[in-house]
């Protein structure tokens, strides 16, 4: 008898440690813990699987609350051998059970229930942007976030910040900050690239499982402005009190509301306000200042009420000069050309070489005047819209003396309409005195010369209509003009006037070019008196004029030779400020 | 309503002036005299307010004393009438002169020190270069400024036989073709701005006048 | 010295003035200099404004009276010219009628909404006048007749189709030359033109020198009538 239930006993020992044994094997140490270092809205779920693998084999995880603990909702069918399961989207606080049931071909295996589990808040990175810097530098991206984080945590936390460029790399490190500053700005990338950013938050120690981790849509990194150069220099020619601040700004972005603020750093590296100005301006005029002490200024560009820039300047200081050196040219300039001109002058008082080339426009005047005698027809002198504060209007009136005179002996009749006032008062001088001159003072007449209008266009308007219905034989428009210059020189055309013109303004000659008989060309217009009178001071000037173009001519041409050989003191010295 | 009264007056006008392209007639001489006489008015208040007021009646009125001064070129202005009695008329000349002769210094400072330094500072540049820009550009200013200058020359004389003008008179040629190429092409390039003017009147015409007229019937 | 030659000193003392005060920076030159430009001189020029004023009403007064031919033109013109200055002259001295500007409302007063539906449709009006007239002018004047008209036609035709797309599409067809024309007309205006204008404005500089330098010293007086001392 002993002999037969031994070797049962021991069989039975051995199956149900096989069986027990195989119990064991399937989920074990099933648990749920508060999911680390989370904003307390996961749970993490860790079970040991020890089976083997199945077809038919389902894991089924369910949870309730304490509240409801009969209520069990699916949280998820994950697979057995995955042994974690991180539930999330919980209420911060609140218990939770977790229930696990195991199945084969829809057979009940196993079932177990975890320990209850509280989420609690340990961190929170709430609004994390990612954006382009505002800088000039273009080269500059701003992570900006808000932290929070459960005080008692009891250990430090880094949050290590990743970049990549395309979505093929992989992320590298580019940080690892305290979570809590909030802010990071990554520099030295490369202008119009696109990058993508990722931040997992870390115990100082290492990499924690189920740590929170962001990341973020590509961003491109661009320059937003320029903001350079800063320079002060003391303002010449004034008082000794004023300094001038000069920046360069463009805006390559938009901009909301840039704005500039402009202060005084004193000796003690305190800072005074001066001026908030639009950093447009690129410039700024500080006066008030006390002469021969040095001033340094600091500009801080704000966009949208935020610093994003910052220039320092040298130190400046302003001087009272009674000469200002910078135009020392000018005064050179000025000096040689009167003492020449002068000089010429004086020379030909004596009558010695009295050339002056053809000028065929002056050459002309005379057939012009005889052609509207012979016609009984008028001539009409416009000596240009300007007043006698501009030099071409006095050449003009220099020439209408000639024209009148010729006009008195020749008995034709004659006009002079006036758009300016002042111009108004000295032509009528100036044609009086011709008819008195001539001889024939009892042939003026006031209304040879009027007055018209103030208005450009409309003074246009009136002489175009006098044109066509007077239609003088003679037209002169000599002086200064402007965009009416075409009007009237095409209306003289079209009546079939002889046309004599003459400007220095260089706009308007390619339309006297075209539409007049003949044109007086720049320094051809001052030229004129000088040709007409053959008057030996008048000449002498014209001789000045030609000596110091000789002069400047071959100023150019040193001044080239010079500058090929590196030589710039004669360009610096021409700089005209 | 008044916007629309404006708007005919305008149009009407525009046409008035318009009308000289075909023929001097009495609808542009009405227009162009009411033009005469508006512009007239317009530049009384105009420079009464921004010149006469701001600079000789509000000091004179906020502080007569402090600003007798004002009073000598009110004096000067006043002058300018003299001529209106032959025998004062040489009076007039005394405001003529200052005006002048102010402006004279003025603008001679100006054109020295304005125009003559940079236009020949931005000239001179170094040959060695030997970029394209510098042939295409650069060296072909630098001869043309030259050769412009040459061409105003007006006391050289031309001699038969000399070298020293046949160069001249040749390098003064080509001073005339860079003038000639140079005003056609500025006369070109304005055409186009032109043009677009005209847009702008045919534009109000159409749009702000006969459309406008019947939006608002 | 007699009274014709006084105006000459005058001349030349008030001419000195802009030039010393170029160069020193003194209290006793700089500010006359400034008090000159900014505020004798407008005066000086208001009143001459005025002048002028008087010599249009006279002369149209004297053809009104006459009922010479285009007397109606010169009522319209004094119709413009009271209506428009009545306005202008109330409103700048005393600012009735609202002033000249608009009101504060944004109501217009009469010499703004005259200025704005009569003064400067008028303005715009001959400004766009230019448009047909350079038509004419270019029709007539860009003819071969010798070589420097020649030069002239080439150079505004050139320019005139470089500056409408039509010109570049000419030679569109043609791989890397479509920009033929403008690149034509930026080489013309930045080189030959630019060339021609500076020569230009050196010679015409020192024309004006030249000829203030010669108004200052009293030799170029024909603006005061020099026959008067002799």
């Amino acid at each position: 008898m002993i002999n037969n239930w031994l070797p049962a006993l021991i069989l039975s020992l051995i199956v149900c440690l096989v069986v027990q044994e195989a119990e064991a094997s399937l989920i074990s140490e099933f648990a749920a813990i508060d999911t680390p270092l989370d904003n307390g809205t996961g749970v993490t779920l860790n079970w040991r699987w020890g089976g083997l693998p199945s077809e038919g084999m389902r894991l089924r995880i369910e949870r309730s609350t304490i509240s409801n603990p009969g209520q069990f909702d699916l949280v998820e069918q994950p697979s057995p051998s995955s042994q974690t399961l991180y539930d999330q989207g919980l209420a911060a606080d609140q218990e939770y059970l977790y229930r696990f049931t195991l199945t084969d071909d829809d057979h009940i295996v196993e079932v177990g229930v975890s320990s209850p589990v509280t989420p609690r808040f340990d961190i929170d990175l709430a609004n994390l942007e990612v954006t382009d810097a505002l800088d000039a530098s273009g080269d500059s991206i701003a992570l900006n976030w808000q932290w929070r984080q459960r005080k008692d945590l009891g250990f430090h936390l880094l949050l290590l910040i990743e970049r990549k460029e395309s979505e093929a790399e992989d992320f590298f490190e580019v940080a690892k900050i305290d979570p809590a500053i909030g802010s990071f700005l990554d520099n030295g990338l490369i202008e119009g690239s696109n990058y993508h950013y990722r931040l997992t938050i870390l115990r100082a120690e290492g990499f924690e499982p189920g740590s929170a981790r962001w990341l973020s849509s590509a961003v491109t990194v661009r320059r937003n402005f320029v903001f350079e150069t800063l320079q002060v220099n003391d303002i010449r020619n004034d008082q000794g009190d004023g300094l001038e601040l000069r920046w360069r700004f463009r805006q390559l972005d938009s901009l909301t509301s840039p704005l500039l603020h402009i202060e005084r750093v004193a000796s003690d590296g305190s800072l005074s306000k001066v001026a908030e100005v639009a950093p447009a301006d690129e410039r700024f005029t500080e006066t008030g200042l006390t002469e021969n002490q040095p001033y340094c200024y600091r500009l801080t560009l704000f966009e949208a009420g935020k610093p994003v820039a910052m220039l320092t300047s040298a130190e400046a200081v302003p001087v009272y000069t009674v000469f200002n050196p910078d135009r020392f040219n000018a005064l050179f300039l000025f000096v040689l050309f009167c003492s020449i001109v002068l000089w010429l002058i004086n020379t030909s008082r004596r009558g010695k070489d009295l050339f002056i080339r053809r000028i065929a426009g002056l050459n002309a005047i005379e057939d012009a005047i005889g052609r509207a005698t012979e016609m009984g027809r008028k001539i009409l002198y416009i000596p240009g819209i300007m007043s006698m504060d501009e030099v071409q209007t006095i050449a003009s009136l220099s020439i209408l003396g000639y024209v009148a005179r010729y006009a008195a002996d020749y008995d034709t009749l004659f006009e002079v309409p006036n758009k300016d006032p002042i111009t108004f008062a000295a032509a009528r001088e100036t044609v009086r005195e011709a008819f008195l001159t001539a001889g024939k003072s009892d042939k003026y007449r006031e209304d040879m010369v009027t007055y018209i209008t103030y208005d450009q266009f409309a003074y246009t308007a009136s002489v175009c209509g006098k044109m066509v219905r007077e239609r003088p034989a003679a037209n002169f428009l000599i002086g200064s003009f402007y965009a009416e210059s075409l009007l009237l020189a095409e209306t003289g055309q079209l009546t079939g006037a002889i046309q004599i013109a003459g400007t220095a303004e260089v706009h308007q000659l390619p339309f006297f070019v075209c539409a007049c008989d003949y044109t007086l060309i720049g320094e051809e217009l001052y030229a004129a008196s000088a040709y007409i009178s053959k008057d030996p001071l008048m000449v002498g000037s014209i001789k000045g004029q030609d000596w110091v173009k000789a002069i400047l001519i071959g100023v150019l041409l040193l001044g080239v030779i010079l500058e090929t050989a590196g030589v710039h003191w004669l360009t610096a010295f021409l700089q005209a400020k | 309503m008044d916007d629309l009264v404006g708007v005919w007056v305008a149009a009407l006008l525009t046409l008035g002036l318009f009308s000289f392209l075909y023929k001097d007639n009495p609808y542009f001489r009405f227009t162009e005299a009411l033009f005469a006489g508006i512009s007239l008015g317009y530049y009384i208040g105009n420079e009464l307010g921004n010149t006469l007021r701001p600079n000789l009646l509000e000091p004179l009125r906020q502080d007569f004393s402090g600003n007798l001064h004002l009073l000598i070129p009110t004096a000067m202005g006043i002058l300018l009438y003299a001529r209106y009695k032959k025998s004062l008329a040489w009076l007039g000349k005394y405001s003529l002169a200052a005006y002048v002769g102010y402006y004279a210094g003025y603008n001679m400072i100006l054109k020295l020190h304005g125009e003559v330094l940079p236009q020949i500072q931005s000239t001179i540049l170094p040959l060695n270069q030997f970029s394209a820009k510098f042939f295409h550009t650069d060296l072909i200013i630098l001869i043309g400024v030259l050769a412009v200058l040459v061409y105003f020359f007006f006391s050289k004389e031309v001699k038969e036989g000399e070298l020293s003008s046949q160069v001249f008179a040749k390098v003064s040629v080509l001073g005339t073709w860079f003038l000639m190429v140079s005003f056609g092409a500025a006369f070109g390039y304005t055409v186009m701005a032109r043009i677009s003017l005209l847009i702008g009147r045919f534009n109000f015409l159409l749009n702000d006048w006969i459309l406008g007229t019947f939006a608002r019937f | 010295m007699n009274k014709y030659k006084f105006p000459l000193v005058l001349c030349f003392f008030f001419g000195t003035i802009p030039i010393v005060a170029h160069f020193v920076n003194v209290e006793w030159v700089t500010a006359p200099s400034k008090a000159l430009n900014d505020t004798w001189m407008p005066i000086i020029y208001v009143f001459a404004i005025l002048l002028g004023i008087v010599n249009v009403v006279q002369n149209s007064w004297t053809k009104i009276k006459r009922r010479e031919q285009g007397w109606f033109y010169a009522v319209v013109l004094l119709a413009g010219l009271f209506s428009m200055g009545f306005f202008g002259f109330t409103g700048a001295i005393w600012d009735t009628f609202g002033g000249t500007n608009l009101r504060p409302d944004g109501s217009a007063t009469p010499f703004h909404w005259m200025a704005t539906h009569m003064f400067i449709p008028l303005q715009s009006t001959m400004f766009a006048l230019l448009s047909f007239y350079v038509a004419s002018a270019a029709y007539r004047a860009f003819r071969a007749r010798n070589l420097s008209a020649t030069l002239l036609l080439i150079a505004g035709v050139f320019v005139m189709l470089g500056r409408v797309p039509f010109g570049d599409m000419i030679f569109s067809w043609l791989p890397g030359a479509e920009n033929t024309f403008s690149g034509i007309t930026e080489w013309l205006m930045d080189c030959p033109n630019a060339a021609a204008q500076r020569a230009i404005m050196i010679g015409a500089a020192l024309g004006a020198a030249s000829m203030a330098l010669k108004v200052l010293l009293g030799i170029e007086r024909s603006y005061m009538g020099k026959e008067q001392e002799d």
